[in-house]
């Protein structure tokens, strides 16, 4: 099975090599690869409604614990069978819908690798494996949906889409993350055994609020849905395959998988069946006010998200049972009818259903395909999609009044919607069509017409995939279900209701046009709203990015500096003043000499001067004044050597200071007042702070004087009477040389700098 | 084992400079500096596999060559050499004299050695300076343009500044512990009460601020996007990888032994030190149309990511920490080695619009580029991702949930802008043939072998990280 999986990519990565061979019919040659796939899933059909489960398992990240695991039960099987056979009739078809495209090759190398992805999303059980083939599947679309890279609106749609579903990913990883921790294992199998650990944690809520981030971002629920009406800007068998059939169903998945994990809490039933509530009858309104083909079906699609994410939510038997069917009948008619809407658009050159119309006379196959879609979606009997609504109703009639009357309401908006999209465009009158119609190739055909015969056959005999359903069902539930389906119940409340539902969607479809202008004032809450909110995020992001720009990083050394300072003032005198203890810094101020005080003085006077110098030569010699009374503290307090070193730099560098500033001119003052006053105020918090931790610092004595040492040792260690002497040759002769050294260096390098400066001279 | 032979590397590292020099006064030849740089950089890596195994004793007190060490040795020493391979290319384009840059670039890795290796505030701060002078010359090598000197400047002063800082800092330790060495500090702060006097703190805040110049994190961070910018392509790779590295191998381990994490008040600030550099960083970059100055910004947002690990502190968190900069290092040195390789002598490739349908040209080039910014953005696959995941694990694993949630956050945010540069690449090319850079250069052979190479270990530690992450341990095993 791992091979199954990853031979995806590895194909991928050749396709573009593949094509070459056959351009022509590339599209059929890539078809087999799912189909084989198709087939090697249905091969352990058997195995797998016995209740078996096959798992793999191979080592990967031994060092943090991870293991590619892959497990195939019934949920994952009947996904992993929607991904592979709906594939191979979307690349099929691709084929054609693309032909002649200069960057088929790239279609192929991401249809493939996001085939992959998304089996791998579906057959991992490891948290992590399965994080990752989400977010490579998120990826994937970013690149399918802006195929046509030169339009401006599939780009932005691109990144629209991956932006939220990022955002979601990322939400999701950070749950994933916290639900490992928790629960002790990545295995979701292990997590679903032992669920009480996790569900008992106080951080139950914010895991739950994590995953579904993840879950509802990817799965467009309300009010992350507006990214899948914008993602229509991509080629239609991508909108097919990835907005219909697989991505936007891996939210839903997610949630049916780890419901044995996550579900069955309070928070669970209330928050996942509201979400769920709220988006079908949503978008399922939305709907009857798009005229764009796809938008139609986009919005439709997103309701039933709504109401697969409902129906995990309320989570009993009936309910799930409800979910798979429902899952079933969906991927069954919704993939058909985008392939048919990408047909109209290919052979006409639009796809508004104002311009469209009689085309079953020019588009008799299709058609045909279209109609059995449309019926399957209005849940008409005998067509599969009546099983699905029956199963619906049964579930939540179960449930409470409210989700009764919101799954009624969303039944019939989705009959008026299934017929404006799948009746509409063929019945009446043929109108002016910017292509002239005409039935497409076979390989744009088989595929709805594929689809259709399932919804029919399944209609009629239920039966068949009863049983492939209810090991699913019993993978979400973590127990044994077996479920019965018939189309025909007897005549009972359900059949009434279905009754009552095609009566009311008759009705809307009929008064179309009244309905939506009586209720157009509520179509802005729910359409403006979130993608607005978006568009405001984006430029909030944008706004505060040119603030700061403007505020912090405006290119001036000095505000960098100033920053710097200011943050380490804050910091200094907040930490001094919670933890600081000003009685160490009680000092005897009567041990300070005259001379001393003198001393200071000057260099104090040094410093205000080189701050207030008008020209570059008086600041070096203020500066040189600060330096040569730092170096007679230095003498007083009995370091000749290193005063010594200190005259010998302040010398040699007001030397240089002197040749170098010699060229340049003089001060200018471009600093405004306030200016000069803030960074006055915040050079002194600064330095008032150093001269605190010093007088701090001061009162600590740690080791003996030095001086002590060399007084004792100089005649023992160093054989000198002398002890300034055995000092300087003996104990830091190191230091000696090295500051002999130094000053051998700036001898030569002012020695250079004359020289420079007279071949200068003669050189003019 | 005779301590001085541990020292091996560092002394091959130390003398890679004074042999370029003696050379270069000789005998200037451009290819010659190249060689004898990298085989400078070459010649410790081959001796590490054999001085690793072997238990080195500390150097009390000022150096330690343990598997920590000789593994930062030998990545930092790996990196300088891509960053040689790039400036040799560079360099052929700018007038002037080349050899010397080589002499600086060996300087600096010599001091981020001893970075890496320095268990005591002197050697930490001799190595720091070793690094700091050599880097004021390499950002300011093109000497005659305009940028690289403001940069330069930029650079000097408030590197300076914050070298002040950060020796005052270590003074105010050594007054409150008694020791500058690292492991004596473990002992003393053992024995004191938990109650930190103001001048323990007051030196901590000081050398946070110093290691924070050099990480570019926010509020220190504002020299990042001026420097990038000005200061030749392979220095700033040098820049974000070697020099940020060796410095955060330095807060490892001082935060092993000094005592500055055990703190609470220097860990928040540390946390939120992460969390502006995290959010401003990534905010910023968002309007950058210059790619180098973007990548600064990012590259503040990634230092942040990293501190959080660094803050998680549990041995989980040095592994993170170390892997995540790994990463780290490939990708910086493959994107900034595609900007160099990508520049010609009319124009450097630094602007994102010079990116406009590069696919259509030089479809393997953008292919590259794409996967590096996947990486930086952590999407799986990449090493990327994996390193992200390490420390998103390690913050969870430490408690630090408020951390964890706010760096996922601004990710998100992080992934618009990388985006946005792999649009560009994918539009079609402009009309005008004369606005972008020429996408005819040929990359040289080195060239492309060394980004080929980074490409394929990008790939290869995003989906097969065990053989990394076990060397990882075994190397920062001997930290503790």
């Amino acid at each position: 099975m791992i091979y199954a999986v990853l031979s995806g990519f590895v194909l991928a990565l050749l396709a573009p090599a593949l094509y070459r061979l056959s351009a022509r019919w590339s599209g059929v040659v890539f078809s087999v690869f799912p189909a084989i796939l198709a087939l090697y899933f249905l091969s352990h059909m058997e195995a797998v409604v016995g209740g078996e489960a096959v798992r793999v398992a191979w080592p990967w990240m031994p060092a943090m614990g991870l293991e590619l695991s892959f497990n195939l039960d019934g949920l994952g099987l009947l996904f992993a069978l929607a991904i592979t056979v709906v594939g191979t009739l979307i690349i099929t078809y691709a084929g054609s819908y693309l032909h002649g495209h200069p960057s088929l090759p790239r279609f192929y190398l991401f249809i493939l690798m996001f085939m992959a992805s998304m089996l791998g999303v579906v057959l991992s059980d490891n948290l992590i494996a399965l994080f990752i083939f989400w977010e490579l599947t998120s990826v994937t679309s970013y690149f399918l949906i802006g195929f046509e890279h030169d339009k401006d609106t599939a780009r932005a749609a691109a990144l629209q889409a991956l932006l939220v579903t990022g955002t979601g990913g990322l939400a999701l990883m950070a749950g994933v993350l916290l639900m490992g921790q928790i629960g002790g294992s990545f295995e979701i199998s292990a997590l679903a055994a032992d669920n009480a650990a996790l569900q008992g944690h106080r951080l139950y809520p914010l895991v739950l609020a994590l995953v579904l981030a993840g879950a509802f971002t990817k799965s467009a629920q309300v009010p992350f849905h507006f990214w899948l009406p914008s993602a229509m800007e991509a080629p239609t068998p991508v909108s097919a395959y990835l907005h219909s059939a697989t991505m936007v169903k891996a939210g839903v998945y997610l949630l049916a998988r780890l419901s044995p994990v996550l579900g069955g809490s309070d928070i669970w039933l209330y928050v996942v069946t509201g979400f769920g509530a709220a988006t079908m009858l949503a978008s399922a309104y939305q709907a009857l006010y798009q005229t764009d083909l796809k938008k139609i079906l986009a919005y439709s699609t997103v309701s039933v998200l709504g109401t697969l994410t409902m129906l995990i939510g309320l989570g009993d038997k009936l309910a799930i049972k409800a979910a798979m069917v429902f899952l079933m009948a969906h991927v069954l008619y919704k993939a058909a009818l985008f392939l048919v809407a990408g047909s109209i658009d290919h052979e006409t050159g639009t796809r508004d259903i104002r311009n469209l119309g009689g085309l079953r006379k020019t588009m008799p196959i299709i058609c045909a395909g279209a109609a059995v879609g449309a019926l399957s979606m209005a849940g008409l009997p005998p067509f599969f999609g009546f099983v699905g609504k029956e199963a619906l109703y049964e579930a939540v009639t179960h449930g409470n009044l409210p989700v009764t009357v919101i799954a009624v309401l969303t039944s019939m908006l989705l009959f008026a919607v299934a017929w404006l999209a799948g009746i509409r465009p063929f019945s009446g009158a043929e109108t002016h069509t910017p292509k002239h119609a005409h039935d497409p190739p076979w390989t744009m055909w088989l595929g709805p017409v594929f689809l259709g015969c399932l919804s029919v056959l399944f209609g009629f005999m239920p039966v068949l995939p009863e049983k492939l359903l209810s090991a699913a069902a019993s993978s979400v539930l973590a127990k044994e279900v077996h479920m019965h389906l018939a189309l025909w119940h007897g005549f009972n409340a359900l059949l009434v209701l279905s009754l009552v539902t095609f009566a009311l969607g008759v009705l809307v479809y009929w008064q179309l046009e009244t309905i939506k202008r009586v209720t157009a004032f509520a179509l802005p809450a729910v359409h403006r709203g979130p993608s607005h909110w978006y568009a405001l995020w984006l430029r909030f992001l944008n706004w505060s990015a040119v603030g700061q720009t403007r505020v912090l990083q405006n290119g001036y050394l000095r505000l960098y500096l100033a920053t710097i300072m200011t943050v380490t003032a804050v910091l200094a005198w907040y930490t001094f003043l919670t933890y600081g203890d000003v009685t160490v810094v009680a000092m005897d101020w009567g041990d300070i000499g005259v001379h001393e005080w003198v001393v200071g003085l000057v260099a104090l006077v040094g410093a205000i001067a080189t701050v207030r110098a008008q020209t570059f030569l008086r600041a070096v010699m203020a500066l040189g004044v600060v330096g040569y009374s730092v170096a007679l503290i230095f003498v007083l307090y009995g370091a000749p050597d290193l005063a010594m070193t200190q005259f010998l730099i302040e010398t040699l560098s007001l030397i240089l200071f002197v040749f170098v500033f010699y060229y340049m001119p003089p001060f200018k003052r471009f600093s405004r007042r306030v200016v000069i006053v803030r960074h006055a105020v915040i050079g002194t918090a600064v330095g008032a702070f150093f001269t605190l931790l010093v007088l701090v610092a001061t009162s600590v004595q740690w080791h003996p004087t030095i001086s002590t040492y060399f007084s004792e040792n100089s005649y023992l260690m160093g054989q000198g009477r002398n002890i300034v002497n055995v000092i300087l040759v003996d104990f830091r002769g190191f230091d000696t040389l090295g500051e002999i050294t130094v000053l051998a260096v700036a001898g030569i390098g002012v020695y250079s700098l004359i020289r420079l400066r007279l071949g200068k001279g003669r050189g003019s | 084992m005779n301590p001085f032979s541990a020292l091996t590397p560092i002394v091959l590292l130390g003398l890679t400079p004074l042999v370029l020099m003696l050379v270069i006064s000789f005998h200037r030849s451009h290819r010659l500096a190249v060689v004898i740089s990298l085989v400078g950089m070459a010649l410790p890596l081959a001796l590490l596999a054999g001085t690793a195994t072997s238990a080195a004793p500390p150097l009390a007190p000022l150096l330690i060559i343990d598997g920590y060490a000789l593994f930062y040795i030998g990545l930092l020493s790996t990196a300088t050499m891509v960053v040689v391979v790039l400036s040799y290319g560079f360099l052929e384009r700018v007038p002037g004299n080349r050899e010397e840059f080589y002499l600086l670039l060996t300087l600096a890795t010599f001091g981020c050695a001893v970075l890496t290796a320095s268990n005591h505030f002197i050697s930490f701060f001799l190595g720091l300076e070793i690094l700091s002078v050599s880097l004021y010359g390499l950002v300011a090598y093109l000497r005659t343009t305009r940028t690289a000197l403001e940069s330069g400047i930029k650079y000097l002063i408030l590197a300076a500044a914050s070298a002040a800082f950060l020796l005052f800092g270590m003074a105010l330790i050594y007054a409150d512990l008694g020791t500058m060495d690292f492991t004596a500090m473990t002992s003393v702060l053992a024995a004191k009460t938990r109650e930190p006097s103001v001048l323990l703190l007051g030196g901590f805040g000081m050398v946070i601020i110093g290691a924070g110049f050099k990480l570019a994190v926010v509020p220190f961070h504002m020299w990042a996007p001026d420097v990038y910018q000005g200061a030749p392509t392979p220095v700033t790779a040098y820049l974000t990888t070697v020099s940020k590295g060796a410095m955060v191998a330095l807060l490892l381990r001082y935060g092993q032994y000094g005592g500055l994490l055990d703190y609470d008040s220097v860990a928040s600030v540390l946390a939120v030190i992460a969390v502006l550099s995290m959010f401003l960083g990534n905010l910023l970059a968002l309007l950058q149309d210059n790619l180098k100055r973007l990548l600064a910004y990012s590259s503040i947002a990634h230092l942040g990511y990293l501190l959080v690990a660094v803050i998680a502190a549990s041995r989980e968190g040095s592994h993170a920490v170390t892997f995540y900069l790994v990463a780290y290092f490939i990708t910086s040195l493959g994107i900034f080695g595609i900007i160099t390789a990508l520049s010609d002598e009319r124009k450097e490739a630094d602007e994102i619009s010079d990116y406009r349908g590069l696919f259509w040209r030089r479809p393997w080039v953008s292919g590259a580029l794409s996967l590096m910014l996947f990486s930086l953005a952590g999407i799986p696959l990449t090493a990327g991702f994996v390193g992200k995941f390490y420390v998103l694990t390690a913050g969870v694993l430490s408690d630090l949930w408020a951390l964890v949630i706010l760096l996922v956050v601004s990710s998100v945010i992080g992934l618009y802008y990388y985006l946005r540069i792999i649009i560009t690449m994918y539009l079609s090319a402009p009309e005008d043939p004369s606005s972008p850079l020429s996408a005819t250069r040929r990359f040289s052979l080195p060239e492309g072998l060394v980004l080929a190479g980074l490409t394929v270990l990008l790939i290869w530690f995003g989906i097969y990280p065990a053989p990394l992450l076990s060397a990882i341990q075994a190397a920062v095993g001997s930290l503790a």
